[in-house]
């Protein structure tokens, strides 16, 4: 029978979660994006959460172990969602300290055991960060443009290149850098490379990029200046072979593209509070206005709670037929499409309701405005993913 | 013979505009980053915008550059935000005082505050004009009522009122209940409640010190602007300064649009331009037409200025600025979208634009002209 509503047990962990994130997430915002950086104590912070939550590292015997997640009727996927809004229904800043980044999961994506018992493990069991370093200043959406390069020369290889938006990488125990081993090839000679921080030749350009938002993110620009690494820290190296793995190693990456939805449902995460606050702020001041004109307001509040609520369906629609082992490229991507998008109009309107005072620091909206920008950006450009939809529709009509 | 459609420019405007450009381009564009870190404009900027005459107007018989037209101020204002929004959203603001006491001030008023404005050795007073509720002037709920001595009570709260410059006057702008009429008055920022925490900070235009203000004061009638002088009523005055804004949130999404253009001319992604792309093309496109289309609108109630009722007047203005901003904020988004993840840094001016337009957005929306759509 079809059904849209998550389960009670879903909806009584997504009020805890969503109660703990606004008393213990939310006060740390403002100071988290002055001082470009998570608050000191954010581990207790999320720590002190009452309900069980996933990270990219699990530290052993933890209660955030994978195993220890509890299991829901709508699944462990709805759960994530349902985490991913709630923690951004917070602020932003806490997404970043769920885990150490993502480079260890690509390991163990395109490694071989041995390189996963070598540079995944020891995260999952001990903790730690690692940077993920794919994009470059003259690309994003477009990886064949791929230049940073890598060359190999004996027992070595040597990497030459620029990349930016690298999450965790000024910070990260290791980054896991993409670089083509034929230019002329681009990103069908790319190979995915473990890099050591301390390498000689690996430079931190810049620690943590500036920019108009996510502040609290660190997003480093990295160089390798004939940075050289060992053989075997090429993923999919297997000793005794030569040459590399036969590149067109960044198509593997493409279940990062999974993510699409958790992205939707951070920034209805974060439309929702803005639009939360905004009613709580009228509900003081209802009084002030004359009639025709709260009917306005009343009317987009209406509808702005309507928009996040279809964006929140097709962010759970994509993921429940994830679940389902249905294939979901199309939902995952007008999910993304439409909800970070929505977000910002959103947040926008919120503002302008509540006039000049909604754009000031005294409230967190002007913050979200400028944090919800790159969420139209990343893991796939709102174009990207309308063109990824486009081609689903021609597939599909042909 | 009457006057027919002409968008025509003076020989003299088109060279204010080349001068208003060459400014923006030449030394606003290059102060921006630090304006905005600082909240202070080096005095040189000031002084240049001070003589360009636009942000600033002051009647050249107090050694000013004398009062351009509606239509010569709009076009200056807008050209110079292409440099930078911020900043000359904030002059404009801050400035705002200085327009009304050259169209409106009595003679005492004008000698005594615009030889210092004009000379920039004292601020012009600044204008509370917008309110946290009615957006309309013609309904406002500040209050400006004749007592039974003679002297006028001054009630009410404003927003948006910029004390960056270091005014140490306001000019209240209030309705008269009894009258029904819309009335000004010059009252000491001394006597003033200053509402909003000073250090406020908002997503943008840092040098012009918004502030909320409170008010219940008492001040001679000689403190009054006049109702009418030359031809101009005041809701005509207010109605074009509250133009102004809306002029700079156009400069400043039109420069967001041009930047974004040639940066989608010079990227390259999946073989060619990235402005090649429907996606792309088409956006910078709708951009375009809408910018134009709402700047067409600006300058087209500028002409009517003085031919509406006070109700229509004040009706026309405020659909009009929802136009220009619902346009520039659009412009300026797509603008850091057209940019991908570059456009979220500060190295590049986009964000600077985009978080700009967005509060001049806050600052005179009447809900009823434009409306939440979501993105798909």
């Amino acid at each position: 029978m079809v059904n849209l509503e998550l389960s009670p047990e879903l909806r009584r962990y997504e009020r805890e979660l969503r109660e703990w994130s606004v008393e213990m997430v939310r006060p740390h915002a403002r100071k988290a994006d002055t001082d470009h950086e998570p608050p000191a104590n954010w581990k207790e912070i999320i720590d002190s959460c009452p309900v069980p939550l996933s990270k990219n590292t699990a530290p052993a015997g933890a209660a955030d172990h994978p195993e220890d997640l509890p299991t829901f009727p709508d699944g462990e996927l709805m759960r994530g969602l349902v985490q991913y809004e709630m923690l951004n229904y917070g602020d932003i800043w806490a997404m970043h300290c769920m885990g150490g980044g993502i480079a260890h999961i690509v390991v163990r994506m395109l490694g071989t055991e041995e390189q996963s018992k070598r540079w995944y493990e020891p995260i999952i069991s001990g903790g730690g960060t690692t940077g993920f370093a794919l994009t470059e200043p003259q690309f994003g959406s477009d990886t064949s443009m791929i230049q940073t390069r890598a060359v190999r020369d004996g027992d070595t290889w040597v990497l030459k290149g620029q990349k930016i938006f690298c999450s965790h990488g000024a910070s990260a125990d290791f980054v896991v850098a993409f670089a083509t081993t034929d230019p002329a090839r681009g990103a069908a000679a790319s190979e995915a490379f473990v890099v050591e921080r301390g390498t000689p030749g690996f430079e931190i350009i810049r620690a943590n990029e500036d920019k108009l938002g996510l502040r609290s993110w660190e997003t480093s620009q990295l160089g390798f200046d004939d940075c050289r690494i060992p053989l075997e820290n090429r993923l999919g190296y297997v000793p005794g072979a030569d040459g590399t793995a036969g590149g067109g190693r960044l198509g593997a990456l493409s279940v990062l593209n999974n993510n699409r939805p958790n992205v939707g449902s951070m920034a209805i995460g974060i439309a929702q509070a803005a639009l939360d606050v905004t009613v709580e702020v009228l509900a003081e001041q209802r009084h002030g206005y004359r009639p025709h004109r709260w009917s306005a307001i009343q009317d987009d509040l209406d509808a702005m709670s309507a928009a996040l609520e279809r964006g929140r369906r097709m962010c759970r629609r994509a993921q429940w037929m994830r679940g389902q082992g249905l294939p979901n490229r199309l939902e995952a991507s007008a999910a993304k499409a439409f909800s970070p998008g929505t977000a910002e109009r959103v947040v926008r309107r919120c503002m302008q309701i509540l006039g000049p005072d909604g754009a000031s620091t005294d409230l967190l909206l002007e913050k979200w405005y400028r944090d919800l920008k790159i969420l139209d950006i990343f893991e796939g450009t709102g174009q990207v993913q309308r063109m990824v939809v486009g081609k689903e529709l021609a597939k599909q009509a042909g | 013979m009457s006057a027919s459609f002409d968008l025509t420019l003076p020989d003299e405007v088109v060279a204010m505009r080349q001068a208003a450009r060459s400014l923006a381009l030449g030394r606003l564009d290059a102060v921006a980053r630090e304006v905005d870190t600082t909240g202070q404009v080096p005095a040189d900027v000031a002084g240049h915008l001070r003589d360009m005459g636009f942000t600033c107007v002051v009647d050249s018989e107090f050694g000013g550059g004398g009062v351009p037209d509606t239509h010569t101020q709009l076009i200056g204002v807008e050209t110079l935000a292409h440099g930078d929004p911020s900043i000359v959203g904030a002059e404009v603001f801050t400035g705002g005082g200085a327009l009304l006491l050259s169209l409106l001030g009595t003679a005492g008023q004008r000698r005594r505050f615009l030889p210092g404005a004009a000379a920039g050795s004292a601020a012009a007073p600044t204008v509370a004009l917008y309110e946290r509720f009615e957006p309309s002037p013609r309904a406002y709920d500040t209050e400006i009522t004749r007592m039974p001595d003679g002297r006028y009570l001054v009630h009410g709260e404003k927003v948006a009122v910029a004390l960056g410059g270091g005014a140490d006057h306001v000019i209240v702008v209030g309705r008269d209940p009894e009258q029904d009429v819309l009335r000004a008055a010059v009252v000491a920022l001394a006597d003033i409640e200053v509402a909003s925490a000073p250090a406020q900070g908002h997503l943008a235009m840092s040098s012009a010190g918004l502030t909320r203000i409170r008010f219940d004061v008492t001040v001679d009638a000689d403190t009054l602007l006049h109702d009418e002088a030359d031809g101009v009523t005041l809701a005509q005055a207010v109605a074009r300064t509250r133009l102004l804004p809306a002029a700079v949130a156009l400069g400043g999404a039109t420069r967001a649009r041009e930047y974004a253009t040639r940066y989608a001319t010079e990227r390259v992604a999946f073989g060619r331009p990235i402005i090649s792309f429907q996606g792309v093309s088409f956006t910078l496109a709708d951009n375009h037409m809408q910018l134009d289309a709402a700047r067409l609108g600006l300058w087209s109630i500028a002409t009517a200025l003085d031919g509406l009722d006070d109700d229509r007047l004040a009706d026309e203005v405020g659909r009009t600025v929802a136009e220009c901003h619902a346009a520039a904020t659009t412009a300026t988004r797509d603008a850091i979208q057209m940019l991908g993840g570059h456009g979220f840094l500060t190295d590049h001016p986009v964000e600077l634009w985009y978080r700009c337009t967005a509060l001049l957005s806050t600052i005179d929306c009447d809900p009823r002209f434009t409306r939440f759509a979501p993105a798909v």
